[in-house]
């Protein structure tokens, strides 16, 4: 009888608890509405008193100090006004543990500084609101025309005639190259890709075997991430159908691009010998004045003239001496022609405005650190001396930024022209397409001896697997 | 004074309503803890599988009754087959692991019970590697086996070989081969648990059976593998479950060129469930594969237990020895009684 007693009292226990769980994880509330009402001075300026405002990045590597002291001397400066909090979440976890903060409105940041690929997914479980309404009420205004259009037609996350994000920056791989040697190859940068080869082949014929014409570390996730995507649009190619959502990667005139961008990577690997296939690091190539162009990721800049300095005995301000800066711009584009030819792929932050922010005064705080962030000359210096080049005209078209010698001298000419910048399209299925050109990459480029059949089995082998987990996600 | 009975059954009472409270106490935390992480996301996770589920969207989730299992044993259906594909990895990897975290800790435990000099050290130094957690093994083993040439292998053998970059089952095996060997250098547990057990064994019945003409072979077969079943039960048990849940080795081991190739049924469901928001909407499907997966476990373990207790009831050395001996007694009684017959 008493084990009877128990056994109920067990069962209503385990019951009202699972009832509770179950309350829970209904969501957080209605989606975003608006509360509270600005203060304006007698400028229409909104006055902002002790508003505290939360951001959760995924800038967590080196770069995170910089960011951090931005956010600092962005509080220093709207002391009694604004203060941003910050938390840094890795890129791992933060597609996870974010949208369940705000779902959750436990801890819940109100500002989101993601890269633009994650964000759809969050629009499309209503994660997100967007900045109009909040500009309107405040006169805050962040006119899209002034961020680099080859980013900012992402920002409406595909609700056209929406502001649900605001791009801040811009990263992928960058060049550098020697000085001294492309000097006694003829001092001429390539802007073609037959210009690349004539260059390269020059400097193979001039330095002997030991020594590569480009040096890069295909091993490094970030190559596949950045460079096969750059060659295959370099070459007039899509990722994906932006309507269906569909990879079309055997299809027409798409498939000759994905063939084209395989075997430029092959021919300067394989054919030609200018560049090595799976190195880790190249480094020492660099150090040692083995290599003529070095890539890396833009987002190490400081670290490499910092090392490059060390390891040759100089003052970083040197370096400049020593190492000149150029893109991955048409080195791919089997036709110089085509109208891609220029692109750079790669990724961008976004600022993005919780749909757990109601109160009006948190929403105009929210847009003018964002202000602060992407139109303050000093700011985006900053932020590019970091590693990011900065999205924002404003910022770009700046004196105090064209005249900074870590720009000028490297950034601007990592990425000559922003337009011609590009990031995944939109789709909640990035992580398919991403991991499925990583794999189409090792797949079709690891292997010396791969036939064109074998290539063009693996392409149509990697684009159903992108199209099985479209349907999944869509 | 005499105590009636009712107050002693009265004592009786309390002091086992005492004894069941104290019990209460001493298993609440656990209990607490079982109930919130383990019972309660039980009960949702068995719920949701039943639901079209996203749990950012709540407005949008609806009962759609088995329609989430119908699908999973749907094996035209694309998701289904990559599930079921993860089964055979698992399978496989189980069938090539188990044996060996039986055997080579098996072996390892048999020659140290020789006591050579310097076993104690050894019994530490194989134990070691257990209380290592699986992200440190794949730290150690990824650099041991790093592709280039700063790999330790590599740098030894003076190669490039891309142990962990290879294709299972197409182009190569050698990540398999990695992943193995971390597990199999992992098994200290198995090999303390095996070598307490061979120290049970009676020494008697080894004598007994070297008496009966049993070489080294015969005494370890019909000795010390019958007197050691139940530590090998235990052993096989444990291992086939942490087998059938692989994740962590795979996990920390898999290279990007590469991670969607060695996908264990654990790493299909957690993939997607910690994939972010774009998964979301398919929280009710994954809900009923981890049900589907946790069903076909229970019942590999349900099978290795039958196995087990089946060879368990199979005479060992030891009563087919006190048989015999029972039954040369009887003949020598016989013969006895036949002879004061005579």
């Amino acid at each position: 009888m008493k084990n009877k007693r128990m056994a109920v009292l067990l069962a209503m226990t385990v019951t009202a608890l699972s009832l509770g769980a179950f309350a829970a994880c209904g969501g957080g509330d209605d989606g975003p509405i608006t509360t509270g009402e600005l203060v304006k001075d007698e400028n229409g300026n909104v006055v902002f008193e002790n508003v505290e405002i939360v951001c959760n990045t995924v800038v967590s590597g080196s770069d995170k100090d910089a960011f951090e002291q931005i956010v600092q001397q962005f509080n220093i400066e709207h002391r009694g006004e604004i203060t941003v909090h910050t938390e840094s979440i890795g890129d791992g976890t933060f597609e996870n543990s974010v949208p369940q903060k705000i779902n959750n409105n436990s801890n819940a940041p109100d500002l989101i500084m993601a890269h633009q690929k994650v964000l759809k997914s969050f629009a499309n479980n209503n994660l997100l609101q967007p900045f109009d309404e909040a500009m309107e009420l405040s006169g805050i205004e962040i006119d899209l025309s002034n961020y680099a259009q080859g980013l900012a037609r992402y920002s409406s996350l595909g609700e056209e005639g929406s502001l649900y994000a605001v791009p801040v920056d811009a990263q992928s791989m960058i060049v550098y190259y020697d000085k001294e040697k492309l000097e006694e190859l003829g001092g001429e940068l390539p802007q073609t890709r037959a210009e690349l080869l004539e260059l390269c082949r020059k400097a193979k014929e001039k330095y002997g075997s030991g020594f590569w014409p480009i040096a890069w570390a295909t091993g490094n996730e970030y190559f596949a991430r950045y460079v096969f995507p750059t060659a295959i649009l370099q070459n007039g190619g899509e990722l994906f159908n932006p309507q269906t959502l569909y990879a079309e990667w055997t299809e027409g005139e798409n498939a000759d691009s994905f063939r084209n961008a395989i075997s430029s990577l092959r021919e300067l690997i394989y054919d030609k010998g200018y560049a090595q296939y799976g190195r880790e690091s190249v480094l020492t190539e660099l150090l040692n004045g083995n290599c003529l162009f070095y890539l890396t990721l833009s987002w190490s800049n400081s670290e490499h003239l910092s090392g490059y300095a060390d390891a040759k005995g100089i003052n970083v301000s040197e370096v400049t001496d020593y190492l000149g800066a150029t893109s991955i711009s048409g080195w791919f584009a089997t036709d110089p022609a085509e109208a891609e030819a220029n692109v750079i792929y790669g990724d961008s932050h976004f600022f993005a405005m919780s749909r757990t922010v109601k109160d009006i005064n948190r929403k105009a705080a929210i847009l003018e650190f964002i202000r602060y962030f992407t139109q303050n000359a000093q700011i985006g210096t900053q932020w590019a001396k970091a590693g990011h080049v900065s999205a924002s005209k404003i910022i770009s078209e700046s004196e105090e930024y064209q005249s900074d010698p870590i720009v000028s001298n490297y950034f601007s000419r990592f990425y000559p022209d922003l337009d011609e910048f590009r990031c995944m399209e939109l789709t909640p299925a990035f992580k398919e397409v991403q991991n499925n050109l990583i794999s189409l990459f090792v797949a079709t480029v690891s292997n010396p001896s791969s036939t064109q059949d074998a290539i063009q089995a693996e392409i149509k082998r990697s684009q159903d697997e992108v199209n099985v987990m479209v349907d999944f996600v869509k | 004074m005499e105590i009636s009975a009712n107050t002693k059954e009265r004592q009786r009472k309390a002091a086992k309503r005492r004894e069941h409270f104290l019990a209460l106490v001493l298993i609440s935390p656990y209990f607490i803890v079982f109930l919130l992480f383990t019972v309660i996301p039980f009960i949702m996770g068995f719920v949701f599988s039943f639901m079209q589920y996203n749990p950012y969207m709540p407005e949008q989730n609806e009962f759609i009754g088995f329609d989430s299992f119908a699908r999973i044993f749907d094996f035209g259906d694309p998701i289904s087959q990559k599930f079921w594909s993860s089964f055979s990895t698992m399978l496989v990897f189980s069938a090539v692991n188990v044996p060996l975290a039986i055997l080579v800790p098996l072996g390892l435990a048999y020659l140290l019970n020789m006591h050579p000099p310097g076993y104690k050290v050894f019994r530490a130094i194989l134990y070691l590697p257990c209380i290592i957690s699986i992200t440190i093994v794949g730290i150690i083993f990824g650099n041991m086996f790093a592709g280039s040439s700063s790999g330790l292998i590599n740098a030894w053998l003076g190669t490039e070989i891309k142990w962990l970059s290879g294709r299972p089952w197409e182009n190569d095996f050698l990540r398999w081969f990695v992943i193995v060997l971390a597990n199999v250098w992992m098994c200290g547990g198995n090999f303390v648990i095996l070598a307490a057990a061979l120290r049970s064994v009676p020494k008697s019945l080894n004598e007994a059976c070297e008496m009966d003409g049993g070489g080294r072979w015969e005494r370890f077969l019909y000795v010390t593998l019958p007197g050691i079943k139940p530590a090998v039960s235990i052993c096989l048990f444990n291992s086939l479950i942490a087998n059938l849940n692989l994740y962590g080795g795979p996990y920390v081991l898999n290279e990007i060129d590469n991670e969607s190739l060695l996908v264990t049924p654990m790493m299909f469901i957690q993939n997607f469930l910690l994939g972010g928001a774009a998964y979301a909407r398919q929280t009710g499907f994954l809900c009923a594969a981890a049900i589907v997966f946790g069903a076909v476990v229970m019942l590999l373990s349900m099978i290795e237990r039958r196995a087990m207790d089946a060879k368990k009831r199979r005479t060992s050395y030891a009563e087919e020895y006190a048989l015999i001996k029972g039954e040369n007694s009887l003949a020598e009684g016989e013969k006895e009684n036949d002879e004061k017959e005579a």
